[in-house]
């Protein structure tokens, strides 16, 4: 036995020594090495725009903000990356993006300003037709998944407060778990592949970095009040995004959406509709934006009855906005909204100074 | 808990310490208590009431028995006992199949439907309901002794490496492991071990990742039409076969690492010539179950010799075979209704297969001469492939019913097969719609890989070698490489699911 | 009766059920040696032994014979 043992405990550290050692390296997602987030928090809360860091947990990054925040902002705009690259009509307008935005990340949002007793006096929620298919806390930000699960639980009386609640912790258990983890292993393997091993060992990435252009530089790039500018580096032409919708037309798999959307979780939209009241109870104004879609996948969506969820889906929200008196910017239909193939960076989003026009759409 | 996790490997790490740590006599009451928090950790542990009902019923009904064989009253204490049995896992498991099926017609005559009920099933209630009939069933027969001790019996029942997936044992087998002064032998831990560990590359790396495509497949059976339908199928097929198979390695390997020895349940079934002998080499300890204990005891039934004789009287000797055919009917459709609550499996995994293997032995005598008159020899090798190809086309279409989300959409997938193949559009839409999600060229790489290596296991355990000698042949530091080459790359390419902290991307 | 009798009936029963006069059965004969003794003939054949020789075989039994031997060891001890 004593063999086996000995061969068994040798395996086992050489493995963990392998995966351990590469996660906590790489660390694709700055989990351990998480001073990039509070340096950016700190330089944008001293007025100044940072270069994009690229690879970092965008919820814990929020709350970085949030703690340094001296008051509330009048306008809080969350969503996905569809409204972060906005320049809001609103003054003190501060934009709270998180890519890829789930109702749940609406929840934890909102919760991390609630807990930091910094509500603004109206929320922009922008709405993309997937956002409720998981639930309240399936937001796709787990760090701040906390801030998701206590807001409902105080929304139905079953907690007091955030006590306890907090994304920025030292050393967690889930910190530990991760550590282990294999599919975090397999991202910083990935994270190798697309990067190349020398930015992982260097320093450069764990620094925040000043923006000497944001708004006509190359890079990506984070302003002071949260609103991202897309730098012209990967900007597409009018021709190469109308070719990149039409690829993904014909694939038959529309991004978010899938193979069809034919209407929404109406368990998860009515979390959501509790959400808005809840706000609307505190004398919060809330606003809906819905953003267009490229107008050749807005047509396809018109001409496949898989997707006639999308427009429907748009009556059952302007319905129950107008039954609460909600403002309803934009529309789903870029040629209701009057955007065309040119406005948009690529096949998915709009570029700023449109989507700026896109909000302004009120029907 | 998932078998495919870290806790559950640190779990099963820490109960081997432990159990080869203490003296014989604690050896069982480690196993029991792990398998009591196995079940806490996996379900409601409400829902233990269940199996503990069921223990109770036959640990006493089976003391009943003993001196008591032949008599009337054990006869009504039988037929208490499985009442009780059968009736909790009808209740637990087949309401909403019933109360749907009443819905159906109701709403069909009065617009009404009725809701279905959220009770909360038992873990594993499939597996061990039917283990401890066997058990309830070989002390009746006299085969086997009673258990005095109800947590040996309860032991038995949910005994932790059986609950996902099985195998169903019986008795003698199982309790010989479990309750055995079982030494620490160093090659059947290592070859348990070594078997667990391909278990777990089969399901992370084939299964779980085809999963992903299968899916995606299956989600639309518009799109995938003709070829892209069997394709669609077929995968998975493959990822049922190396799911199951998996989950068996992974269960009889760590119960080896125990020193628990348990039956096999799977023996090559591809090289089936015929359904009938697939579903003798599929899921076994299932098929040795209801032949045992379902289709003997009905056929040997009163009502059933009756029914032989008279139709061998009245329709000669192919009548004979009437009787035989219905019990296999009952036999069939207890075999897809145990599957799941659905119709689609009574169909097709039941129904079905029925159906092919009595087509079969109806014109045997036929098929016979027909054979003789073309010269076509048994083991000619063409003939072999032909069933084997013959077999494994019957398996995947019952294995629509399995995957397809219900009885209707099962047949509309079939109706699929037949119109026409949009050969580009179906590549692009995988390319673009599925390929990221499923890995990219290196998992496409792995999967191949174990693919072919588990071929040619199957290959050499139908030709009577076994691979783990074989690799055991090879020189220490290669056949170390090799261990450690398979944990990474089971690590690299497994599907361990998105990491729960972290999302990137736009 | 003597096992050698027994064995003389025990071949017409078989040579009955499976319609086949060049079958003879020993000790060690299984089902594997005769060809239409499957699953399915297994107990038209038990049913037809039990009628032969006026006994009753459990549920217990059929399902676990190992050989005619042992079938035979159970005959002689019930007749």
């Amino acid at each position: 036995m004593k063999k086996f043992l000995i061969k068994a405990v040798a395996l086992i550290v050489v493995v963990l020594t392998v995966v351990c050692g590469v996660n906590y390296i790489i660390d694709p997602a700055n989990m351990f090495h998480d001073g990039v987030i509070y340096d950016a928090a700190d330089m944008l809360a001293n007025g100044q725009a940072i270069e994009s860091p690229g690879d970092f947990d965008e919820g814990k990054f929020i709350e970085a903000r949030v703690a340094k925040m001296t008051g509330a902002p009048t306008t809080l705009v969350e969503g996905s990356s569809h409204i972060m690259f906005i320049p809001y009509e609103y003054d003190d307008c501060f934009v709270a993006g998180l890519s890829s935005s789930y109702l749940g990340d609406f929840y934890a949002v909102t919760g991390v300003f609630e807990a930091y007793d910094l509500m603004p006096e109206r929320v922009v929620f922008g709405i993309d037709p997937w956002m409720f298919e998981s639930g309240y806390d399936g937001g796709s930000h787990g760090s701040i998944k906390d801030y998701a699960v206590a807001k409902y639980e105080i929304m139905n009386g079953k907690r007091s407060d955030y006590s306890g609640v907090s994304s920025l912790d030292g050393i967690t258990f889930d910190k530990v778990k991760e550590i282990t983890s294999f599919s975090y292993f397999q991202l910083s393997i990935d994270a190798i592949k697309m990067k190349g091993l020398g930015y992982f060992t260097g320093d450069g990435r764990r620094k925040a970095v000043p923006a000497s252009d944001p708004e006509a530089g190359g890079f990506a790039c984070i302003l002071p009040n949260g609103r991202r500018t897309f730098g012209s580096l990967s900007a597409g032409t009018p021709e190469s995004v109308k070719a990149e919708a039409e690829t993904n037309i014909n694939s038959g798999y529309i991004a978010h959406l899938g193979g069809s959307f034919t209407g929404t979780n109406e368990d998860n939209f009515t979390y959501f509709k509790e959400l808005c009241e809840d706000l609307q109870s505190k004398g919060i104004e809330v606003v809906f934006y819905l953003p267009s879609f490229y107008p050749d996948v807005y047509d396809y969506f018109g001409e496949n009855p898989a997707y006639a969820g999308v427009s429907s889906f748009e009556e059952e929200i302007r319905e129950y906005a107008a039954s609460q008196n909600i403002e309803v910017r934009g529309s789903y239909n870029p040629h209701e909204a009057g955007a065309e193939g040119a406005d948009f960076y690529d096949w998915i989003h709009l570029n700023s100074a449109s989507a700026s026009e896109n909000f302004a759409y009120i029907r | 808990m998932e078998i495919t996790s870290l806790s559950y490997l640190i779990f099963v790490g820490v109960s081997l310490v432990v159990y080869w740590a203490l003296p014989h006599k604690f050896k069982w009451w480690v196993l029991l208590v792990d398998s009591l928090i196995f079940y806490a950790l996996n379900t409601k542990p409400i829902t233990l009431i269940y199996p503990a009902v069921s223990v109770l019923s036959v640990w006493g009904a089976t003391l009943f028995f003993e001196g008591r064989r032949n008599t009337k009253p054990a006869r009504i204490v039988l037929i208490l006992t499985l009442v009780l049995n059968v009736g909790m896992l009808s209740l637990l498991k087949y309401t909403n199949l019933f109360l749907s099926t009443v819905s159906y017609f109701t709403e069909k005559f009065s617009g009404r439907t009725i809701p279905s009920v959220k009770w909360y099933a038992s873990l594993a209630i499939s597996f061990y309901t039917l283990q401890i009939i066997s058990y309830l069933l070989d002390c009746y027969w006299g085969v086997e002794k009673a258990e005095k001790n109800p947590l040996k019996v309860l032991l038995f029942t949910i005994y932790f490496p059986l609950t996902i997936s099985g195998p169903i044992c019986r008795y003698n087998m199982l309790s010989a492991g479990l309750f055995a002064n079982n030494s620490f032998d160093y090659d059947r831990v290592t070859r348990s071990l070594k078997r667990t560990g391909w278990g777990f590359a089969k399901k992370l790396i084939v299964a779980d990742r085809l999963s992903v495509v299968v899916g995606y497949m299956f989600a639309s059976p518009d799109f995938f039409t003709g070829p892209w339908t069997i394709l669609a199928a077929a995968l998975f097929v493959i990822q049922l076969y190396f799911d199951f198979t998996g989950c068996m390695d992974i269960a009889l390997g760590i119960s080896g690492c125990f020193g628990v020895e348990l039956p096999e349940n799977f023996r090559t079934p591809f090289f089936a010539k015929t359904v009938q002998e697939f579903w003798q080499r599929w899921h076994m300890t299932l098929g040795t179950f209801l032949k045992e204990y379902i289709m003997y005891p009905v056929l040997k039934s009163p009502l059933f010799v009756k029914m032989t004789a008279d139709c061998k009287k009245h329709f000669g000797k192919k009548g004979k075979k009437i009787p035989t055919y219905l019990a296999m009917l009952i036999v069939w459709l207890l075999m897809g209704l145990w599957h799941g609550s659905s119709w689609k499996y009574v169909l097709g995994e039941g129904l079905w297969f029925w159906l092919i293997i009595v087509l079969g032995q109806i014109p045997s005598d036929f098929f016979k001469k027909a054979k003789a008159r073309l010269h076509i020899k048994e083991d000619a090798f063409l003939w072999k492939a032909y069933g084997i190809v013959r077999t494994s086309f019957f398996f995947t279409i019952g294995m629509i019913f399995f995957n397809a989300a219900d009885l209707k959409a099962a047949f509309h997938m079939i109706s699929c097969i037949f119109r026409p193949f949009p050969v580009k559009e179906g590549f692009l839409s995988l390319y673009r719609g599925i390929w990221p999600e499923f890995g990219g060229k290196y998992v496409a790489l792995a999967v191949l890989i174990i693919f072919i290596l588990q071929t040619v296991f199957d290959f050499m355990h139908e030709k009577g070698k076994d691979p783990q000698e074989a690799v055991a042949k090879i020189v220490a530091p290669v056949r170390w490489v090799l261990y450690l080459a398979l944990i990474f790359l089971i690590i690299f390419t497994g599907s361990f699911g998105k990491s729960s902290f972290i999302y990137f991307g736009f | 009766m003597s096992r050698e009798e027994l064995f003389e009936k025990l071949n017409e029963v078989f040579r009955d059920v499976f319609d086949d006069d060049e079958i003879t059965v020993c000790d060690a004969t299984t089902a594997d040696d005769i060809e239409d003794w499957d699953s399915l003939e297994h107990i038209n054949l038990i049913v037809a032994v039990e009628t032969a020789f006026g006994i009753k075989f459990n549920m217990g039994e059929v399902n676990n014979f190992r050989n005619v031997g042992e079938m035979a060891d159970i005959i002689l001890s019930r007749i």
